[in-house]
């Protein structure tokens, strides 16, 4: 009973997290998921009366990392890039949550037909981590600065761990570790970059970045490159 | 440890530490890395060769004698590359040492390997060495496209041969696509018809020595591949007649169209080039004949073609081996390859310009050498082929095709027999008789002795195997149709090397017979001086090189007759005014292969991705989407395999 209000919750962050324009709000929320994910073990463990050591380490860790340090890095990078608001989502917050409910929908249709029921311990785990996953993927698609788009990265991971959660892998300790390690470095990159870019455009719209390329694909560029060659 | 290992090794290790010694000591130049390399490419390939020798009599026969092109033409192509680099690698000759032993090397890998992937290792591993070698004068202006093609090349015959591997195992259609997939993905090596177009390319390309092992024993490892690799027992009995029928029909297309385009060349290694895609169609044919004689049960004629295409592949790797290697030595003394701009070199090469032409007209298949001994024995398969047809047995459709194919190969082969002729005339007529047509041409000298005493070895070897060939056939054949899995037909075989040993002898007799004639010749003035003359004038008072004929011009006639083959046109620029200054008039040919196979396909990538690159537009949304998609797609494919499963799975309960 307990794991499924946890569940349901998440759930209710992904859907909130798509219709929200305020950066600090959405960072907030993630951080949220990040303490749920850190919980969700921790209450299985309590209420089965099987708690390890290794696992409350494993969740504080997690608490730590992923409710704490990466939304302190990442509001941190907002402020100094002072943008408070995602004014123009490539697709906008009524169509992200009608997207959103279709997620759900074909999650809980899919699920039903792939082979997997037999190892997850909780009915909801994998359907919920599939939601998660294309919220993250639908944050990087459909929004425009680079801070949601770290966001959205943020977020398929936790789709990723609550995968991992309901799977019970084995030794899921170290590949978690591995992943938490990896994301730390890419939000602290990332941090850093946004700065920069902030600093060198006056923005921090990704979709403005591909005039950085050495070329661009608009046609008539193309074709005198090729003139010149001939 | 097997001779065999130790050479690999040695070849190797030589390689290595040939390279090594050209990093450790960057200013000696030339002396240690060419040293290292040319010691151990030679050690190992003698010792290679023993073990080889040892092979036939009493190892696997197929595998030795694909080795013995590789190990006689690599030791001599060593020998003359430590002539043809001297003053030419810019101090890159440890690179070059350690290519050319890796190539080696991993050709004899090829042929020693036990399973598909080991095999496949080799191969590419092969493909790759040489195509560092083919870019080694990488600052040449033709290099980068020639040694690209190569790559793409080896890389699609690559994948040709992994999506064999993936097809086999398959029953009925297909295992016999599979036997398909093969023989194309094995073709490109060889240079089946329309397969061929990187050979042109990338020979004249590559430093001469390379091109000599290339196209007298790398490219023959094609043959091995078919042989051995092509899953042939899943495809039944009817996978050996394919196979037989697909070489029969490539060989005989081949030939004449590479032949024709050989005449045509106006750069003496693609001349040579063109000279190997039709040798390795007549080896084809001969294979192909002797396969499905094998097939319908006549052995002679499958003993014959078999003995054929071996003796001729072996043939041809000694000759094309000697005139690719005295190519590179015409290229070092005069310093071009175009055969217009050469002329008289025979007076300034003589020993180079003899042992070219004498390999040459054998080469052509004229009788008293020993290129003609292997395409003899193919005619012979073909006419029994022939007389099988004829006998009545035609009883199927197959069998009267089978007839006329062989009708259309004796006749493709003696058209070919004579265009070869034709084609090498005019290399030996452009570049070694007549005046020089330039003042590079007139001032050359006759090369380092290593690059003549390479081709002198080569050319004593040619005489031996066509003296020798009965023996050799007795020797051969065993083993070889032991590999093949075909019955040891001792009576044939003895047949066969009887007929040889006749040919060998009236030509022996006819080499004795000139020879003493010349001595005799030699001997009967005696004392008197001979004098040296100038070339003939043609009754010309005073004869220029401007009047001589170009080499162009002496088959421009034949390759009128081939021009739709050809895709002849002509470039005139007419001499105007009443002192006219300048005038000239060109042939160009092109390569049909490419017209119509290559070019379009190139245009079609060319389109295709221009489409597809539409989708690299920088924009990180849109590359985030398309992954999306894809992984979408597969849950989706999961999905409905899943419900698929479950409803099977309710249908059974």
């Amino acid at each position: 009973m307990f794991s499924e209000i946890l569940y349901v919750i998440f759930l209710a962050l992904d859907l909130t997290l798509l219709s929200s324009s305020r950066l600090l709000h959405c960072i907030r929320l993630v951080a949220l998921q990040g303490l749920l994910i850190g919980l969700m073990p921790l209450a299985d463990a309590v209420l089965r009366s099987e708690l390890r050591p290794s696992m409350a380490l494993m969740a504080m860790v997690s608490i730590v990392v992923k409710a704490v340090l990466l939304p302190r890095l990442l509001s941190r990078a907002m402020r100094r890039a002072q943008v408070n608001r995602e004014l123009e989502p490539l697709a906008g917050y009524s169509v992200s949550t009608l997207a959103a409910l279709a997620m759900v929908a074909l999650s809980f249709v899919m699920v039903r037909s792939l082979p997997l029921s037999e190892y997850t311990t909780h009915p909801l785990s994998v359907p919920v981590s599939l939601i998660t996953m294309l919220t993250g993927l639908f944050l990087i698609i459909a929004r425009r600065k680079a801070l949601t788009q770290a966001l959205g990265f943020l977020v398929f991971e936790n789709g990723i761990t609550v995968f991992g959660i309901g799977m019970t892998l084995e030794n899921s300790f170290i590949v978690e570790l591995g992943i938490l390690l990896d994301v730390l470095a890419l939000v602290f990159i990332m941090g850093i970059a946004v700065f920069h870019i902030n600093r060198e455009f006056a923005h921090i719209d990704t979709d403005r970045l591909n005039h950085l390329g050495d070329w661009s694909a608009q046609e008539p560029e193309l074709k005198t490159e090729q003139d010149e060659e001939e | 440890m097997s001779l065999e290992s130790v050479s690999l090794w040695v070849l190797a290790l030589g390689g290595v530490v040939s390279a090594l010694s050209m990093l450790v000591r960057r200013a000696s130049g030339h002396g240690v890395p060419a040293f290292l390399g040319l010691w151990s490419c030679v050690s190992g390939c003698l010792i290679g060769l023993c073990g080889a020798c040892a092979g036939l009599r009493d190892g696997d026969g197929l595998s030795s004698l694909f080795q013995l092109p590789v190990y006689v033409v690599g030791c001599c192509a060593a020998v003359h590359a430590y002539g043809y680099l001297r003053g030419h690698a810019e101090g890159r000759e440890g690179a070059f040492w350690l290519f050319f032993n890796g190539m080696l090397a991993s050709m004899v890998w090829v042929t020693a390997a036990s399973g598909f992937l080991e095999f496949l290792v080799a191969w590419e591993l092969m493909g790759a060495m040489s195509f560092a070698l083919v870019a080694f004068e990488y600052r040449s202006k033709d290099s980068a496209g020639a040694s690209w093609g190569y790559l793409l090349a080896c890389q699609a015959g690559g994948a040709l041969l992994m999506v064999m591997h993936a097809m086999e195992g398959g029953t009925g259609a297909v295992a016999l696509a599979a036997v398909v997939v093969g023989v194309l993905g094995f073709g490109l090596k060889i240079g089946l018809p329309g397969l061929h177009t990187w050979l042109p390319e990338a020979h004249p390309a590559a430093p001469a020595p390379v091109s000599a092992v290339m196209s007298g024993a790398m490219i023959a490892l094609g043959f091995y591949g078919v042989l051995t690799q092509v899953p042939l027992p899943s495809a039944g009995p009817g996978g050996w007649r394919l196979v037989a029928w697909l070489l029969a029909v490539c060989g005989t297309v081949v030939m004449v169209p590479a032949v024709a385009l050989a005449l045509a060349q106006n750069n003496l290694k693609r001349l040579l080039a063109y000279s190997s895609v039709e040798n390795m169609g007549v080896v084809a044919l001969g294979l192909g004949l002797g396969l499905y004689g094998h097939c319908c049960g006549e052995t002679l004629m499958g003993v014959a073609g078999i003995a054929g295409a071996s003796l001729h592949l072996l043939n041809h790797a000694l000759l094309k081996g000697t005139l690719f290697l005295g190519a590179g030595s015409v290229l070092r003394a005069t310093g071009t390859l175009e055969l217009d701009s050469m002329g008289g070199l025979l007076r300034r090469l003589p020993q180079t310009g003899a042992l070219f032409g004498a390999s040459a007209v054998s080469l052509s298949g004229l009788p008293p050498f020993n290129g003609f001994i292997g395409e003899f024995l193919i005619y012979y398969a073909a006419f029994l082929g022939i007389r099988h047809g004829a006998a009545g047995s035609c009883a199927t459709a197959g069998d009267l095709a089978f007839l006329a194919l062989c009708v259309l190969a004796v006749l493709m082969l003696a058209l070919t027999g004579g265009l070869a002729a034709a084609a090498y005339a005019r290399a030996i007529g452009g570049a070694f008789l007549g005046e020089p047509r330039t003042a590079a041409a007139a001032s050359a000298r006759e090369v380092a002795p290593c690059m003549r005493a390479a081709m002198w070895v080569l050319s004593a070897l040619s005489l031996t195997v066509m003296v020798s060939s009965p023996f050799l056939c007795r020797a051969l054949m065993p083993p070889v149709l032991s590999a093949l899995g075909l019955p040891s037909s001792a009576s044939e075989v003895t047949q066969v090397s009887c007929l040889l040993s006749r040919v060998a002898l009236v030509s022996g007799a006819l080499l004795l017979v000139t020879a003493l004639v010349c001595v005799a010749r030699r001997c009967l003035p005696h004392g008197a001086e001979t004098p040296v003359r100038p070339t003939w004038d043609c009754g010309y008072a005073r004869p220029d090189a401007r009047m001589e004929y170009t080499s162009t011009a002496l088959v421009q006639p034949l390759m009128d007759y081939f021009a739709p083959l050809l895709r002849l046109h002509r470039r005139t620029h007419p001499a105007e005014g009443l002192f006219p200054e300048h005038g000239s008039v060109g042939l160009h040919t092109e390569d049909l292969a490419n017209a119509l196979l290559w070019r379009p396909l190139h245009r079609l990538t060319w389109r295709v991705a221009d489409v597809v690159h539409r989708l690299q537009s920088g924009y990180l949304h849109l590359y985030v989407l398309v992954m999306v998609i894809a992984l979408l797609a597969l849950l989706a494919w999961g999905w409905l395999d899943g419900m698929s499963l479950s409803s099977r799975g309710g249908m059974v309960k």
